[in-house]
Formats: C-alpha cells, structure tokens, sequence
C-alpha cells in the first residue's frame, strides 16, 4: 500500500515538472516570437511601401524572393519594436506620446462610430425625438385626361358622364385630351411628387378630391392646363413603427453621431478623470 | 392528318395575326421611355478636397442625397435649405485627386498621417497654410511630387461606394455612384464626371481615376473601357465647363497633336455620350462670337479659362460706361487672334464642327447629347433663382455674396478681382432630364447612353422632341403624341431614319412650362449643317413665340414676375423649309422662358442690397434638348 502511495505521489509530482516544464517553455516561446503570417505581412508591405512606385503593384503578385525580403524586413521591425519597449523608451519619447494621443482621439471617435455598439434604446430615444422624419406621406392613386381649356375639359366630362356603353367610355377615356407632358397614371403618390408633375396648385386641387372610383370628378386645375380625374386610392399620412425601418434609423442615428464635434466627445472624456494639478505648488 | 395539320397551323396563324392587330394588353408595343426624371449629377460635398479647404468640413455625401431626396438639411453657413421638389435621381461627384483625404487627415487618419505627404497636410491644416490649397491645385495639374500611392484611396471608395448604394431606391430615388476627373493643364478645363450604371460592389473593383493619373481625356476613355472588360460593367464620362475650356474641350487634334480620326471618333462616342451644357459656373450652348446672329447667344457666358488671368489670350473691349468696372466680365473677350477657342468650347459649334470633321473622316466625334448640373461645392443641389445655395460656402445666401470672390478677393496686382472669380457671376445652374421607362440606375442609364437626355438651367419644363418624315401638323394636338412619335420617328439623342424620296424632315415638340415656375416666351429648334465645300452653319428658327413675346413683367425692386404673359403648353410641328437631303445636319430645341429675376435680384430684394449696374437684373431661364442629326 505504501509502495502505491509511492509511486502514485511520484507520477503526480512527475507530471507536475513536465507540464510546468512545457508551460514555462511555451509562455519563453510565447514572449519572443515573431509570428508572420499572410495578413500582417500584407498589411506591412501597404504600410511602407514606396509611394514613388507604380500603383498596381499587388501584394498576391509579388514573388518569392520579394515576400522572403519582406520577411525580413517585417522580423528586424517587430524585433526592434519590441526591445524599445523592452527598454521603456515608448514612454519617453514626444513623437509616440503624441501619436498615441492621436490615435486615441481616432480611438474615441471610432468607439462613436461602431454601427454594433449601438444600443436599441438609443435607436429607440433617437427614434421618439425624430419621430416626425418618419412619417408616411398622405398619398393619392388616379388617372387624369389632360386639356388646355376649361371648356374643352368640362365639355368632355359631359361625354363620359353620358355615355353608357362601358367599351365606347374606355376609348373616351384613352383618347380623350391632349398629350400631358408627365403621367396618365399615378399610383399612391405623395403631395411632394404630385407638386412636381402639378404644380402647387394643381396638387393641392388633386388632394382635395374624395375616393370616387365611379365618376370622373373636375376639371380641376393644374399650373399646366386642366384635368378629369378618376381618384381610384387615397391613403392617410401614418406614423411608421421602428421595428419596420429599423436598419433606416439606425443607420441615420449612427450618421447623427458621426456629426457629433470630437472636441466633445474628448471633453467628456477628460471628465471620467481625476486631474492633479501640482503646479499650484510650485 | 398532315392536311389537319396544316389547317390547324393556318388558324393559329391567322389568330395570332388578329391579336397583333388589336392586342388584349394594352400594354403591348408601348415599350417606350414615358417617365420624365430630374436630377443632378454633379455636386461635392466635404469628400472634395476643395469643398473641404474651402468652408464645407461638416456636409456628408449624406447629407447630399437627403437633401436631394427632399429633406431639409442645414447649410454650411446655418441656412435650413429645402427643395421646392425632390429630384429622381442624383449623383455625388467629388473630386478623385485626393478623393476623401483632407476629410480624413483632418480627423488623424493613421494610415494618412504616417506618410510623408499627410504628415505634411496635418501640418499645413494644424497652421491654417494657405499651401494645403495650392497643392491640391497642383496635384489637379499632375504634379506627381504631391501624390498618394492609390492604395489609399480602397477604403475610402469602398466608404463612399456603400454609402451610396445605402440611398439608391429602384422605382422612388436613383443614387448613381460616380466621382470627378479634374484635370486643368494651364488653366484650362478639361474635366468629366464619371457616372457609374453598377453597384458598390463592382464600382469598388476599381479605384478612381484621377487627374494625377493623366490628363488626357483618351486616358480616362481607356480607363473606363477597362473597367467595363475587367467587371462587365459599364461607365460614362460626361464633360463640363467646356466654356473655360480654352478650346479644348472639343479639339480638332487629339491630346497627343495629332489630327482627330476614326479611333478617337469611335472612343469618344462610345464612353462619352454626353456633354453638361450648363452649370454654376456658367452655360456653355454658345457664345457672340461664334453664333453673332442669335440674340439669346450670350447667357451666363464666362469668359477664358477658370483663372482668369489670361492676359495673353484676353482682351478689355472697352473701359467706358459699365465697362469702366473691371469687374464687369462681360467687357472680356478673346483676342482676335484667339477666337478660333470659342469654337472649341462651346456644344452648338462643337456640333457643327462634329460635322466637319464628319465630312473629312467619315465620323462625327462630337455626336454628344446634353444635359444640366450642378457642380455646387456645398451638398446642396439647388439651381433655382430663389432658392440658390451659391458654388461654395462664401456663395451661399447672404448679404455679401453679391460683392465677395470665390475664397477671397485677394488678387496680387490689386484689381480687385478674385483669385478666381467675383461670385455675382455665377450661375443658378441646372438639371438633367432624362425620359426613361422607370426610375432606376440602369434604365436612365441607358437614357443617358441613348441621348434621350435635355438640359435646364434649373426650370423644370418639360421637353418632348421628335423628329420623322411622315409627320403632320395634327399630329401636335393628338393624345397618342408620344406614341406616334416613337413609332413614326425618333427621339431626341437619335439619327433620322432613311429619308423618303421627296420628302423634308418634320418635328414634333412639346413644350409644356416648369409646374411651379414661369411660362415659355418661345420654343426655338437651332439647324446646324455643313455645306458641300465642308464648312459648318447654323440658323435658328422660332416655331412656336407667345404673342406677347418681348414683354418683361419683372419688378426688379421686389424681385417678382407674373405669369400674365407667355405660354403655360406648348405642341406644335416643324418642318425644315431649307432642307438639302445631300448635307448633314442637326436639329435640338431651345426652350426659353419668360424673363423673371436673376438670382441677383432675389438677393437684392431678400437683403435689401443694390445690385451692381454691370450685374443682370432678370434673363430667360432654357432649356436645350439632346440633336437629332441626319446624315444623307
């Protein structure tokens, strides 16, 4: 029994050195390794290529000897980074303290930027404060018959109106008017496209006129000219529901923030800190 | 059972004569562009390296399209600016040379700031150096010494490119990827914006040409005609500012001296179907000096190259009476020696210098057709007199904008004019129409290759133009217009069919006013040809004037007009009472509004400031349509 505990006790203790061993050994790797592979070394040949050469020199193009020269060339920079840092002069030196200044201003703003941070509450707060930039318009469905007087549209729509066979009504219908430099149709248009077609007037004239899918209504007038108009759909303006235009809102809350002055976003910043000013002493 | 099968073939056969004779869907045989769109493609935004220096850092290619689309969106200035109407389509062109890189420096870029360029930029941006300016001006020149490795610019197109696919909605609002090739050597305007038919992920298969890569327009074409073998897909260049061109925007030699044949004929035509006519910085149909026999030739004309500073090739007609002002634009013309440039800078004599060449090499090089835009610097695509947002932030609305320059009035020998230009002249300039069957980047794509594309100087009259040998005066008043049109003749952008023994070619046109804007005074089509000795002519026939054409209701102090006089439709047939079937010609329609207030006069009223007596107190506001040209 004793002899077990013996050697059970030895093959713990055995395995305990080895795996030490192999920890201790891989965290020595794991310190002074360079690794390269394909996508760091492409990102160093961009960073420091020579901007005098020509710019379709591409990375997958390069040849054998080129990448081992850039290999390196990628080895001597990573060992050289490292011992600096090895010797603390990252902290001593203007040019990186600036530069990492820099690049946490860049840091800063990006955090602003990422689209996946963004929270559904703030999409839904930004939704409720902009509620009216998602609106759907009121909208009208119609077909018109054009004419450049009054008198010729009224006494057209005394023709309509008598006749009573359907297929005679239709080709009164096609036939009928002068040709209108826009549309015969308009299929659930907004007042902001009508206006652009109708003018001012004519668009408002054209959003007075009710539902009538029977009897074509007018002559209504147009900044253009005057109209018979069959209104087949009329839709009510309507509130639109995030979770419809979710992806819309997002996006536009994300471009509010892109907006946002960085000098701000560094000031709140500086407020999570605790500032010690010894110069008073001095 | 072969008879009955026969027979039986014979009666499908007469059943599906009786169909196409009198078809069930209405629909059928009426596959023709019936959609009229608007738009702008032309217009930068904080992307541009100008824009940016000068006055627009915070308005976004966003920005842009919104307030395209019809939103309201807040000038550079802090002016809420609105679109009376939305446009259909737009396009955000900014500049390729440096295309994103001051936006980016500015906000400390790594990858920008670590070269040796942007590290020098950052400076000059930190210090306020007027140098940062003068460089980027020198990389439009080509200058390679102020060049970034093209790599760069991947993540930046591929920004942009997204953005914009983020807006296009197919059937409501085209947004067309595109950018501006801005070479200038000497001064001289050679640039194109490119308009791209394709989404983000295509156009991102390349990266932008740009003026640091050449300056030769044959370059670009190449450019893109790799782009379309390389991707399949497809790009246009259209030019703009021919008139500060100092003929050579449309040359009689090639960029590299020698005589225009066949191939650059072929290239141009193929990758260039259009020419931006008229824009803010001035209109380009034609000018005195090479059409001395219109009186509506000289609107928004410039005069030399964009630097103005052309003592060499200019002239001061007088120095007396609203000439004494050394302001007045309008008192600078070419030297004599000089006026051969007018020729290759402006489309009507480009057309008929299109038929020229024609005669001589069997192809016409200038076979272009025509539309407006912008080239605002400010986001804002706005061109209408009231509602003018200026080229770049020192033009936007305000009291001084009458008076000030285009970034300072600090000219060295203390003339008094701008480095570039005084911004009084400047144009609330124009739009693209374009006809096409829906609202979407292919259909009006092919609009636009097709020619069936006219420009406005920013009114939005509507402009149908036919052109066949069988029609007829009553063919202007009938419903079925449009279709006749198309089925008995050709559209605007096209060549006549064959002619018909005996027979003149006839136009049908259609004018009807901007639905929110002031009446038409008159519909014009403007013949040009070439005689049997090769040299080109022109003449301007009225073919349809308002009874009270002449008349002028504007009140310059209030700065209102009343539609009282002139014409709201317009639908009349012309047919060339001078026609010689044995010499080339082409045809386009001008449409000329009413005279109302120049945007000048807006501002004067609104701000209650004098206008300059050299400055215009009204014009009429046109539109010129896309040729049709015949070839015997």
């Amino acid at each position: 029994m004793r002899k077990k505990i013996v050697v059970i006790s030895g093959l713990i203790i055995g395995l305990s050195i080895i795996t030490l061993s192999i920890i201790q050994s891989t965290a020595s790797i794991n310190e002074n390794a360079v690794i390269i592979d394909n996508k760091n070394l492409e990102i160093f040949y961009f960073n420091n290529l020579d901007p005098e050469n020509p710019y379709n020199r591409d990375f997958s193009n390069l040849s054998d000897k080129q990448i081992h020269q850039l290999k390196i060339e990628y080895v001597k920079r990573e060992v050289l980074v490292r011992e600096a840092k090895r010797l603390g002069l990252d902290k001593i030196d203007s040019i990186i303290s600036a530069r990492l200044a820099q690049l946490g201003q860049q840091a800063l703003v990006g955090e602003i930027i990422e689209l996946d941070e963004i929270e559904i509450s703030e999409i839904n707060n930004f939704f409720e404060a902009n509620k009216s930039m998602y609106v759907e318009p009121e909208t009208i469905s119609f077909s018109h018959i054009f004419f450049d007087t009054e008198e010729r549209a009224k006494s057209y729509l005394s023709k309509i109106n008598n006749e009573s066979d359907d297929s005679e009504l239709k080709n009164l219908v096609n036939t009928g008017g002068i040709v209108f430099p826009y549309q015969k149709n308009y299929s659930k248009k907004p007042y902001s496209f009508i206006v652009g077609h109708f003018g001012e007037i004519g668009a408002m004239n054209l959003f007075t006129l009710e539902k009538n899918i029977e009897d074509w209504q007018g002559p209504i007038r147009s900044s253009i000219g005057f109209h018979l108009v069959n209104v087949f759909n009329k839709t009510p303006q309507k509130q639109m529901v995030l979770d419809d235009i979710l992806s819309e809102v997002k996006r536009d809350y994300y471009d509010q923030l892109r907006k946002k002055d960085t000098k701000a976003i560094i000031a709140n910043k500086i407020l999570e800190y605790q500032i010690i000013d010894n110069t008073k002493d001095n | 059972m072969f008879i009955k099968k026969i027979f039986t073939i014979f009666l499908l056969f007469i059943f599906s004569l009786s169909l196409s004779a009198n078809e069930y869907s209405p629909a059928v045989g009426k596959n023709y562009p019936d959609k009229l769109l608007w738009g702008d493609t032309h217009l930068h935004t904080n992307e541009s390296a100008d824009a940016w220096s000068i006055g627009n850092p915070n308005l976004t290619p966003s920005d842009a399209f919104r307030f395209a689309r019809g939103e309201e969106v807040t000038s550079e200035s802090g002016v809420r600016a609105k679109l009376r109407v939305p446009l259909d389509f737009f396009m955000v062109s900014d500049h390729a040379t440096y295309l994103g890189v001051f936006k980016r420096i500015q906000a400390g870029d790594e990858d920008l700031i670590k070269r040796p360029l942007g590290k020098r930029w950052k400076d000059y941006m930190d210090n306020d150096d007027p140098r940062l300016f003068t460089e980027f001006v020198e990389g439009l020149n080509g200058n390679q010494e102020v060049s970034f490795n093209k790599e760069i610019y991947i993540p930046i197109w591929k920004e942009i490119t997204e953005n914009v696919d983020r807006f296009n909605q197919p059937g409501v609002f085209t947004a067309f990827i595109g950018y501006e090739w801005t070479p200038a050597p000497t001064g001289d305007n050679l640039h194109r914006v490119v308009i791209f038919k394709d989404d983000a992920k295509k156009a991102q298969e390349i990266i932008p040409f740009s003026a640091l890569d050449s300056d030769k327009p044959e370059e670009l074409w190449k450019f893109l005609e790799n782009y379309n073998k390389k991707t399949g897909g497809e790009a246009i260049s259209v030019s703009h500012n021919s008139n500060i061109s100092g003929g050579r925007m449309f040359p009689l030699k090639n960029s590299y001296g020698e005589a225009i044949d066949r191939a650059y004929a072929d290239m141009r035509n193929r990758w260039e179907p259009l020419v931006e006519a008229t824009q803010v910085k001035g209109d380009s149909e034609t000018h005195p000096a090479v059409s001395p026999d219109d009186p509506f030739a000289d609107y928004e004309t410039w005069e030399g190259n964009i630097g103005r500073n052309e003592t060499d090739r200019l002239e001061r007609l007088s120095n007396t009476g609203e000439c004494a002002n050394s302001e007045n634009y309008k008192c600078y013309r070419y030297k004599e020696s000089e006026t051969d440039r007018y020729k290759g800078s402006y489309v009507r004599p480009a057309l008929r210098r299109g038929l020229e060449i024609q005669k001589k090499i069997g192809v016409n090089p200038f076979k272009f057709g025509v539309i407006g835009s912008t080239d605002n610097h400010t986001a804002l695509a706005a061109s209408a007199e009231d509602n003018f947002f200026g080229k770049f932030v020192d033009s936007e609305p305000g009291p001084g904008r009458m008076s000030n320059c285009m970034a300072g009035c600090d000219r060295p020998d203390g003339e008094g004019q701008g480095d570039l230009w005084r911004n009084w002249l400047i144009s609330a300039s124009g739009y693209a129409a374009v006809w096409a069957r829906e609202n979407t980047r292919e259909e009006i794509f092919n609009a636009m290759k097709r020619k069936e594309t006219y420009a406005t100087t920013g009114p939005r009259m509507a402009v149908r133009f036919f052109g066949g040998w069988n029609f007829s005066k009553e063919d202007s008043y009938k419903p079925n217009f449009v279709e006749h049109g198309y089925t008995e003749g050709v559209p605007m952008g096209s060549d006549l069919g064959p002619r018909e023994r005996g027979k003149s070619p006839g136009f049908l046109v259609m004018v009807s006013k901007d639905p929110n804007g002031a009446n038409i005074e008159r519909v014009q089509i403007i013949k040009g040809w070439v005689d049997s000795y090769g040299r080109s002519k022109e003449k301007i026939y009225d073919v349809a004037v308002s009874d009270d054409a002449g008349k002028n209701t504007v009140d310059v102090e209030n700065a209102t007009y009343s539609n009282s006089i002139g014409e709201a439709y317009i639908s009349t047939f012309w047919e060339d009472p001078d026609f010689n079937p044995n010499l080339s010609a082409f045809y386009y329609v001008r449409v000329l509004e009413i005279p109302t207030p120049r945007w000048t006069t807006y501002d004067s009223a609104v701000f209650d400031i004098d206008i300059p007596s050299y400055v215009p107190k009204t014009h009429q506001e046109r539109a010129y349509t896309s040729s049709i040209w015949y070839n015997p």
